[in-house]
């Protein structure tokens, strides 16, 4: 049980990190119900730029925010020039986060060059960054992103693959989760196809519940999965069993809808809740790669 | 007899004086005997062919198994049993003939070799059983305690009948004894590890002894050929030995001297051969001596197999290296046979490895656990088809690869092995093995060791380099701490981008980047300063390097050394940035700081040698000049003041028109200085005007500390002519030189003018008139004024003067001239 909670929560706060930053990207800064910003246009750049190299480090984080701000292509370069530099952690970071906020294609070159920077922490928002520009380059510099050493580096990869939609990358995916990159799943999930699914069914057994029920989940929870797959993988969990799927099953039957019209959808949340009166409430059921 | 003499040795033992020789083993007993061992070597057996010595006549293995219950079982070379005999043996088997000679733990233990029976025990006491040969109807076999060292030393030995075990003769001495060996009438028994007492077997008497004294003695076997002896070398047993040296002996050093454990040709004698499985006697060299060619001793098949464990290798009779072998199971036993090694496995096989290929030239055998096994192989050589050869870099590093990490010495020496191959492609095979996660630290510091000694295949180095960390693809980074430091040794300044790529890639680990970045400040040059700019300005401020700054020092190094103006330039601005890590910006000082420190190191360094130089110069210089300056180098220095003293003359004839000369004396310091001047005449007008000039004067310097100078000027009349004094130190060498050199028996007055002013100057017999004009108008241009128309010699006085030419009376003293002709100055002198 421990480890099934373990593993969920760092998938959910991996999952986080992409997902939050991306959502938080282009859109963050014009949530209605975020404090008013300060009023700063391009005109102010020169201003701002100064400030940018001053010795003052809370100017500088000031001043990276109000580049944020502006959210124009002409900040890109100041906040390239500002991270070549070489910045204290926090500047560096606070640059990589400004330059996920701008989103700009232009901002690929510095970002690449962060995700072989040595700090671990650089890489993994660098790839975070990248992931929120919508640009072909991206994905060849993300599936690289699954080959670094560090393991967070490579969760964050993976996640960001599957945030940017990447179905190319699927089978260097699977070849990630194979390598135990286990935030690979969550990808596949977002990414994967009918053939992924029985694909993907292969690592029961091998790969701890918890991952596996990530996975899962992100294929749930598609539109554009097929009811007869989602179906499909609720018989293969209900063949599972055990309180962490009843659990997890029950967790996706709150997901439907009081009234379903469309008759597969609903045949999928009969499916669904036989399959979870199927399964004891504790104790019994398959122990599947110690994820209970 | 046999009490008798036990008993004798035992009075001996005690300590009592006795007053009778003892028959052995004695230390009256003359060691190194000419005739003894002349007598002994006479009277041996001639070299035979190998040959079973067991009465079923085929070879046999007779064995102790390994298990809850061991026994000895005699196997044939299919495998089978023989037969088995339920002694628990603690050593070795030994085929003695008819006899299988081993112990349990409490008696010696003899087995008739033809049914494995029982024929005899003999308690061993308090002693370990050590081991027995046999000649004809005896055995010979020692217990011993105390070679590992120990209060306790004793040893004994026993001959008794091989069949009944009946007592024949015995010794027990102080000391340690080893295995014996018997031929002939002889048994040959070690003794201390420095002695080999030689016994007529029949009698028990003691005919020779031998004692080596640059050498140890561990052990003496008995081969076909003869007898022999030694520890890591091997002694023949001939009429040499008596030398008690190598150098005197019939030797062959060890045939391979850096194996690892340092294993000797044959079984440390002193100490049992244990009958269960141990690491005693696993690791080994074998070779079967095979007589003598040309003083050498020749080994059988001229191959020496060295055994560890269960690697195999062998080397030529040069000690090169040949084939190695890994077998599958640990060597228990082994014998050198012409066509190669006969082994014994743990696990019952029984091989013949070739001797060219080290190939399975034969197998035998069954499977069964065995602890230890005694040979009785005779003259056994397998026909075989031993197949090709397995290259030997391969072999080397397969073993060097190997997971048996109780044998890391083996395949360290393995790695050396293979290092000393001079092909480029045994570099790749290191690199190959460096990368095998399995290999522990100690082989990967043999490999890098060789790795930097090797000058062929450097080139893969280079290419290693080409090498990235993947994940996915489970490559791991390539072993920079190999490499780096081999390509330094290697001064391969090609390898310089490939370190660069590495010292910019965040998978080269930390604990390696400064060697990389040494690296690459010691391999390249200005080129590389982009790189190392931009990685010192990228992480001069993060906390990657916040505990180990090392990388970004030796980076700020780089750029110090290769950078110049502008990478000084820039350096200092990075360390006035306030967000530099501390450690970092402490580097960049010390930088500045040690260069500075340098140059003041070499500019005091120059400063020191010039004035060393100078003080050598000087030294020089003085020992150069004259110990006193001549009377010439005097009037030389006078001579270049012609004008100064000119006029103080011509002042001083107008005061007084007889001033006919001056005379000059003077102190002169070592330095030039002249002091204490002193002129006559004295006269204060003609002393002040010439005190100016003459204080003026710089003489060469000299080494005497002070010397007394003189100088004087005579003024005559008509032509002017100076009399600086000659440097003829006593008149005859004057007279001799004018005698020589002038015309002889000319009245001085043809040749010379007399005074000017001079009373009673004889008349002239050249009609120029005297004259006080100033004696510029001499000849002789360049001439000093008072040396102006002198023409030596014909102007010197002559050198016999007669009595009437002698000066007038009143002419002062001092101008008169001496006796025998010699000029008046050269008597003040």
């Amino acid at each position: 049980m421990r480890h099934f909670i373990l593993g969920a929560a760092a998938l959910v706060a991996a999952a986080g990190l992409v997902t939050t930053a991306h959502a938080q990207g282009r859109r963050a800064a014009r949530d209605p119900d975020a404090p008013a910003a300060p009023r700063v246009t391009l005109a102010d750049l020169d201003g701002i730029v100064e400030r940018l190299r001053g010795d003052d480090l809370d100017a500088v984080r000031e001043a990276i925010d109000l580049l944020t701000i502006i959210d124009r292509p002409e900040v890109v370069p100041h906040l390239a020039a500002l991270i070549r530099a070489g910045q204290p952690d926090a500047i560096t970071d606070r640059a990589i986060g400004a330059l996920e906020r701008v989103a700009e294609p232009s901002a690929i070159d510095v970002l690449t060059e962060l995700t072989r920077h040595r700090r671990a922490g650089a890489r993994r928002r660098a790839y975070g960054a990248l992931a929120a520009i919508a640009d072909p380059r991206v994905r060849p510099l993300l599936e690289q992103g699954l080959r670094d050493s560090d393991r967070s580096v490579r969760g964050a990869a993976a996640l960001a693959l599957g945030t940017i939609g990447a179905r190319e990358s699927l089978d260097l995916l699977f070849r990630a989760f194979e390598r135990n990159v286990i935030e690979a799943a969550i990808a596949i999930g977002k990414l994967g196809d009918a053939r992924a699914v029985e694909r993907y069914h292969g690592f029961l057994g091998s790969e701890p519940l918890g991952v596996m029920l990530s996975g899962y989940d992100a294929f749930l929870r598609r539109d554009d999965v097929p009811v007869e797959t989602k179906k499909a993988i609720v018989e293969r969990l209900g063949e599972v069993a055990g309180v962490q799927v009843r659990r997890f099953l029950q967790e996706y039957l709150g997901h439907f809808p009081e009234r379903i019209r469309d008759r597969r959808q609903n045949e999928l949340k009969v499916l669904v809740e036989q399959t979870i009166a199927r399964i004891p409430e504790s104790g019994a059921g398959v122990r599947v790669g110690g994820g209970s | 007899m046999t009490s008798r003499w036990t008993l004798v040795a035992s009075v001996a033992l005690v300590g009592c004086v006795g007053a009778t020789q003892k028959p052995a083993f004695g230390y009256r007993f003359a060691d190194n005997q000419a005739a003894d061992v002349a007598s002994v070597a006479a009277a041996l057996p001639a070299a035979h062919a190998p040959r079973v010595s067991n009465p079923s006549g085929e070879p046999l293995v007779v064995s102790v198994t390994h298990g809850e219950a061991p026994r000895v079982v005699a196997l044939g070379l299919d495998g089978a049993e023989r037969w088995e005999a339920s002694v628990a043996a603690m050593t070795r088997p030994e085929v003695l003939g008819d006899v299988v000679l081993t112990s349990d733990r409490e008696n010696v233990v003899a087995l008739d070799a033809r049914d494995g029976r029982v024929l005899w025990r003999r308690p061993l006491g308090p002693l370990a059983y050590v081991g027995g040969t046999r000649s004809g109807g005896a055995i010979i076999y020692v217990t011993s305690v105390g070679a590992g060292g120990g209060a306790t030393r004793v040893g004994d030995v026993r001959a008794v009948d091989a069949r009944s075990g009946s007592a024949l003769w015995s010794y027990e001495i102080a000391g340690t004894l080893g295995r014996p060996a018997a031929r002939g009438a002889f048994v040959f028994i070690p003794w201390d590890r420095q002695n080999v007492a030689i016994l007529e077997i029949a009698t028990g008497l003691e005919k020779a002894r031998l004692r080596t004294t640059d050498d140890v003695i561990a052990w003496v076997a008995d081969h076909p050929s003869g007898i022999y002896y030694g520890a890591n070398g091997v002694y023949r047993f001939d009429t040499n030995s008596h030398a008690g040296t190598r150098r005197g002996q019939t030797h062959r050093p060890p045939p391979v001297t850096d194996l690892p454990r340092d294993p000797m040709v044959a079984d440390d004698g002193f100490f049992p051969m244990p009958g269960t499985r141990s690491a005693r006697g696993r690791i080994r060299v074998y070779f079967a001596p095979e007589g003598t060619t040309e003083g050498r001793i020749d080994a059988r098949g001229g191959r020496f197999y060295f055994v560890y464990f269960r690697y195999v290798m062998a080397y030529d009779d040069e000690g090169a290296l040949v084939w190695v072998r890994m077998l599958d199971e640990d060597v228990i036993q082994a014998e050198a046979v012409a066509s190669g090694l006969f082994t014994v496995g743990e696990q019952g096989s029984f091989r013949v490895l070739d001797r060219e290929t080290g190939n399975d030239r034969w197998t035998g055998g069954a499977e069964r656990e065995l602890a230890s096994a005694g040979l009785d192989l005779g003259g056994f050589d397998p026909a075989g088809e031993p197949g090709e050869p397995r290259p030997l870099k391969l072999a080397l590093a397969e073993m060097a690869g190997d997971a048996d990490n109780r044998l890391v010495a083996a395949r360290a020496y393995a790695i050396e092995q293979l290092g000393a191959i001079p092909e480029p492609d045994v570099t790749g095979l290191l690199l190959d093995l460096y990368a095998q996660r399995s290999v522990p630290g100690a082989l990967r510091e043999t490999i890098s060791t060789v790795l930097r000694q090797r000058e062929v295949g450097v080139e893969l180095l280079v290419e290693a380099l080409s090498s990235r960390y993947d994940y996915l693809d489970e490559r791991p980074s390539p072993p920079l701490d190999l490499l780096v430091p081999a390509l330094l040794e290697q001064r391969r300044t090609d390898a310089v981008s490939g370190l660069v790529a590495h010292l910019l890639d965040h998978e080269t680990p930390l604990a390696v980047l400064g060697l990389v970045a040494r690296a690459i400040v010691e391999l390249g040059d200005a080129s590389v300063v982009p790189a190392l700019q931009a990685f010192l300005v990228l992480y001069h401020a993060d906390s990657s390097f916040a505990q180990n700054a090392e990388p970004l020092a030796v980076v700020a190094e780089g750029i110090f050394r290769h950078g110049g103006e502008e990478g000084r330039a820039m350096l200092t601005a990075l360390r006035a940035n306030g967000r530099v890590l501390a450690n970092v910006s402490t580097a960049i000082e010390e930088l500045f700081t040690s260069e500075a420190q340098r140059a003041d190191a070499r500019a005091r360094a120059l400063a020191e040698a010039e004035a060393e130089a100078a003080a050598a110069a000087a030294a020089a210089e003085r020992e150069g000049r004259p110990m006193r300056l001549s009377q010439a180098q005097i009037n030389g220095v006078f001579a270049e003041q012609t004008e100064g003293l000119r006029a103080c003359f011509e002042a001083e004839l107008e005061r007084d028109p007889r001033f006919s000369q001056l005379r000059v004396v003077f102190i002169l310091e070592n330095t030039g200085i002249p002091t204490d001047i002193q002129y006559a005449p004295s006269g204060a007008e003609l002393v002040g005007c010439l005190e100016p000039v003459v204080s003026a004067l710089r003489f060469p310097p000299f080494r005497q500390r002070r010397q007394r100078g003189t100088f004087t000027v005579t003024l005559r009349g008509g032509e002017d002519t100076t009399a600086a004094a000659p440097t003829d130190r006593f008149w005859w060498s004057r007279a001799e030189r004018l005698a020589s050199d002038g015309p002889i028996g000319r009245p001085w007055w043809e040749v010379r003018q007399a005074p000017a002013r001079g009373p009673a100057a004889p008349p002239p017999s050249d009609p120029t008139p005297p004259s006080t004009a100033p004696p510029t108008q001499g000849g002789g241009a360049g001439q000093p004024w008072w040396l102006e128309g002198e023409q030596p010699p014909q102007q010197q006085p002559p050198q016999q003067q007669p009595p009437q030419q002698q000066p007038p009376q009143q002419q002062p003293p001092q101008q008169q001239p001496p006796q025998g002709g010699s000029p008046w100055w050269l008597a003040d002198e």
